[in-house]
């Protein structure tokens, strides 16, 4: 994995910056965590992202936790979250170090986000990073999060929708 | 109050010489107000540090940093990521705390030296014994003087001390943020609450001058509607833009144009918080909009001369301005763009200077100077004719340089298609760019980005050429304080619960998603009969939000403060009037002391009063000190993503019960109380997500059943609408059987059944041991 500049160039916080990955790193990394939480942002509903949210909830050990106004959306492509929770507040249990989860099995080692303005993201990112003990965070936008553990690198939208293809794929098992 | 010096050189007296004498009395205090004072007089940090302790240990403080260095001091950069400390010893967390301290120090400094500046011009103008009457219907006139310094002013001179005090406070707080003092990220936040508050002080300080010395209205609901939108500016005429919110050079501008008679032959137009004081000095000026418009109105070459004076005044103002030919007169020493000083110069070689472009601009420090320069600057270089507007066609050739390299995208928080627009400009097409109109923020970083220099704020603005001649609407002037009487009507309701909610629009346009989403929120709160009231830059637009017919909601709702009406208090410092409502709803409806008595009323209207402020588009130091000062004062704010950067938000935690716990003030037991107000600063992330929030957030612990009745129905009502489903934490919003609303009876029972709900007592709640009765 390499490094690259934050999609917003005025975003770079510091030398710890996410690793840029693809789909293959991406599925590597998902592959060795134990437990994931998949946050799906409010703009799921807007930029379709119920297959590939679909496919990483597959993922053994994955707890998906949805903002709440995607509950139609998620109702219509038939998903169904373990919460909905206003994304701030999914934040201020994972910088708690008693948290359980959502499922009472403890703490999550990978955090993946989607659907969320990208400042937004970049926030909640930086807050898993000084604040999330030890948790690692993954991006799969097309606009490098540097705050994040792994993220794409700034993609444009063709290349994303095959990368996100090839992720959706490798952790369904196909390759 | 006053300070008084004696100083004598030598006195010869029965007991002998007396040389270099000097007495110095700090305050005079001519008491003549019976209210017993309560325990916080002029509090320092320390005095209200165990309220804050508790404010932060229910709502603790959540940081996102926006960057891993320190680079305050020369032993930095210092890299405070991965659980690092900076070289003088401090961690990522105290370090938030500071940037927000500073942050609020800088926020409260803007409205202290605004105050400051507008209360020593107004008493060198009309004398220190200036009344300030602000009619019969108004008997507290300075909740938050009162509240805070302990002082009840009756003439400007007595505002003096309670600013010398706010004055004190803020240097020692600013001093904390220096390195080598502080460590603490909670005390920070004490600090920052501290400063805060006294931002709101300030506020009430500056306006209370302000409304006591000029024409103002005085807390009438029916004040003025005045034109409001690019559109309203009629282009023919001389234009005067003031920009900024210092009223008293606009105002002058208005005084001398009145005492020349040329009021219809001259427009004075105002951006930002300028512009809605000066619609209440004046029903003729017109108001451009918020401080989003201000590069894209300079852009139109609409202006004959600019008048800047103090905050959210763009940087480069001048360099805009003189692109075009414009001339900028600066008013402020905040302000002075290198520009010559010319206040001692004869008024007809500075006009000849400007009107002959032998001089870009002036900084004049006489506010009457202004007024006449200004205007007759105007008069004569709209008669020469002068600006270099950009054609459609010129614009649509520049379009053709772009290399689609996206750099504008990197550059664009709105994440406006700029590459494609540009494409479809270059063959004549502005479509999209009239699209970006609504949602650009008017910020300008895309052009600066861009490798070739495309003016497409000039693009945005010419295709939306037709939207900017109709952007014409109403805006009801800054009405100020909320009258004693409106408080008497609505205090019990407010207290009980039976009107919902005071939903309070505040701060700046930095929407995510355009201005619209704050008139969509408005009009649903309206129209569920909550109070709806609004200060600056969301005020102005609030009124540019219309409907089917045209009419804005200033036109559409009266502007009382009642339940299904819109009050606009008025500029940023009127957000004083927002918070001293609340303060008087505990001191006119509830008979509680004000007098130095800060958290006894806060913990009341923490637990009382069901107000909620929304930030949508909050991006300023100020809107950090205003929101942060309304939560130390126990009122909640909802900001939107983009405000995520401030880095720290207040959020409660429902599953931790302990941090609920409050006293039942009737029998002094410690008992389990409800998550209410669930957050005191929270992100919304989405519209949908911010109007859920509000209805729930004006729940508080002491809502009588009928009033949480009230209250839960709109919160049910709209979390179905909104999110599509009954809300999953309404159990512990239901104290009692008779807490349920009648028409909903049925679906609640079968969710508390299933959530195991039992039924809790009501207590009389306070978080204040001291205030338990009998002790």
């Amino acid at each position: 994995m390499a490094e690259t500049t934050a999609w917003y160039f005025g975003n770079e916080p510091g030398h710890l910056k996410a690793l840029v990955g693809d789909a293959v790193q991406m599925d590597r990394v998902i592959g060795r965590s134990s437990r994931i939480m998949l946050v799906a942002g409010p703009k799921v509903a807007d930029e379709g992202w119920a297959p590939a949210i679909s496919v990483v909830r597959s993922v053994p050990h994955t707890t998906l936790v949805m903002s709440p106004k995607t509950r139609s959306v998620a109702a219509g492509e038939d998903i169904h979250p373990d919460a909905y929770m206003n994304v701030l507040e999914v934040m201020d249990r994972v910088r708690d170090p008693y948290w359980k989860g959502f499922d009472g099995g403890g703490r999550y080692d990978l955090i993946i986000f989607v659907g969320m303005d990208y400042y937004f993201a970049s926030q909640m990112f930086s807050l898993i990073k000084h604040f999330g003990y030890g948790a690692k965070s993954m991006s799969l936008e097309p606009r490098y999060q540097p705050n994040a553990s792994y993220s794409f690198g700034n993609l444009n939208q063709k290349l994303w929708e095959e990368e996100i293809e090839k992720l959706s794929k490798l952790l369904g098992g196909d390759d | 109050m006053s300070t008084t010096r004696i100083k004598a050189d030598e006195i010869e007296t029965s007991m002998g010489k007396i040389k270099g004498l000097e007495i110095s009395v700090g305050k005079l205090i001519s008491e003549e107000w019976d209210e017993a004072c309560g325990p916080t007089p002029e509090p320092s940090p320390l005095d209200l540090r165990k309220w804050d302790q508790k404010l932060l240990s229910r709502y603790k403080p959540m940081y996102a940093p926006f960057c891993d260095m320190c680079c305050l001091c020369t032993y930095g950069k210092c890299d405070l990521s991965d659980g690092k400390k900076g070289a003088c010893g401090i961690g990522i967390e105290a370090q938030q705390g500071r940037i927000i301290l500073l942050a609020c120090c800088i926020g409260a400094a803007a409205h202290g030296a605004h105050g400051r500046e507008l209360l020593e011009k107004l008493i060198k103008k009309l004398g220190p014994d200036h009344p300030i009457d602000l009619g019969d219907k108004i008997a507290v006139e300075a909740p938050m003087v009162r509240l805070i310094h302990g002082s009840k002013p009756k003439v400007l001179g007595d505002l003096i001390p309670a600013l010398e005090y706010g004055e004190g406070e803020l240097m020692n707080l600013l001093s904390a943020a220096h390195t080598g003092q502080e460590g603490s990220a909670v005390d920070f936040e004490s600090k920052a609450l501290h400063v805060s508050m006294i931002d709101h002080l300030f506020m009430e300080i500056a306006d209370l001058a302000q409304m006591a010395a000029l024409p103002y209205p005085r807390g009438e609901a029916d004040a003025p509607l005045i034109d409001i939108g690019m559109g309203c500016i009629d282009s023919d005429k001389p234009v005067v833009l003031a920009i900024g919110h210092n009223v008293l050079p606009g105002a002058e501008v208005m005084d001398y144009l009145e005492k020349q008679g040329m009021e219809d032959d001259v427009e004075l137009a105002g951006i930002c918080c300028t512009a809605i004081d000066l619609s209440r000095y004046s029903k003729a000026a017109k108001v451009v909009g918020p401080l989003s418009k201000q590069l894209r109105f300079i852009r139109m070459g609409v202006a004959d001369v600019i008048i800047v004076d103090e905050q959210c005044v763009r940087a480069d103002v001048l360099e805009e301005a003189n692109k075009l030919d414009t001339p900028v007169i600066a008013t402020t020493d905040k302000i002075c763009y290198n520009l010559p000083d010319r206040s001692d110069d004869p008024i007809d070689d500075v006009v000849g200077d400007l009107v002959e472009h032998r001089a870009q601009g002036a900084l004049i420090r006489d506010e009457e100077m202004t007024g006449e320069v200004a205007v007759r600057v105007a008069v004569e270089l709209n008669k020469k004719g002068h600006g270099k507007r950009l054609t459609k066609e010129r614009l649509s050739k520049m379009a053709t340089r772009c290399t689609k390299c996206g750099a504008c995208l990197r550059a664009c928080q709105c994440d406006l298609d700029i590459p494609t627009a540009m494409e479809r400009a270059s063959e004549g097409d502005f479509s999209l760019f009239e699209s970006f109109y609504d949602q650009c923020i008017g910020c300008g970083r895309c052009e600066t980005a861009c490798p070739q220099h495309s003016p497409i704020v000039n693009m945005i603005n010419a295709g939306a050429e037709e939207k900017i001649r109709n952007e014409k609407s109403k805006m009801r002037a800054g009405r100020g304080p909320v009258q004693d009487v409106e408080i008497r009507e609505v205090g019990a309701p407010i207290v009980l619960g039976e009107i919902p909610g005071i939903i309070a629009f505040v701060g700046c346009p930095n929407y995510p998603n355009g201005y619209k989403e704050v008139g969509e929120m408005a009009k649903i709160f309206l129209d569920r009969r909550f109070i709806v009231t609004a200060s600056g830059c969301s005020a102005m637009d609030l009124a540019t939000y219309t409907d089917e017919d045209g009419k804005g909601l200033y036109e559409l709702y009266p502007g009382d403060f009642d339940g299904g009406c819109l009050s606009n208090v008025g500029s940023c410092v009127a957000n004083s009037h927002i918070s001293g409502a609340a303060v008087k709803v505990a001191s006119i409806f509830a008979g509680r002391n004000l007098r130095g008595n800060f958290e006894e009323i806060a913990d009341y209207i923490l637990n009382r009063v069901g107000a909620v402020g929304i930030a949508w588009g909050a991006y300023s130091q100020k809107a950090a000190s205003i929101a942060t000062g309304f939560n130390r004062l126990g009122i909640p704010a909802i900001v939107s993503t983009e405000s995520s950067k401030y880095r720290r938000t207040f959020l409660g935690r429902e599953d931790k019960e302990e941090t609920w716990e409050l006293y039942d003030a009737r029998t002094g037991e410690e008992v389990k109380g409800e998550p209410a107000p669930l957050h005191l600063l929270y992100v919304a992330d989405s519209k949908e997500d911010a109007i859920v929030a509000a209805a729930k957030l004006c729940i508080r612990p002491n809502d009588t059943s009928k009033g949480r009745q009230i209250k839960l129905t709109h919160y049910v009502d709209l979390h179905k609408k909104y999110m599509g489903a009954l809300p999953e934490d309404l159990h512990l919003f239901v104290r009692t059987e008779s807490d349920i609303p009648i028409t909903m009876k049925d679906e609640i029972h079968a969710i508390l059944e299933e959530k195991g709900w039992e039924e809790k007592n009501i207590p009389d709640p306070t978080l204040v041991e001291r205030l338990v009765r009998g002790r």
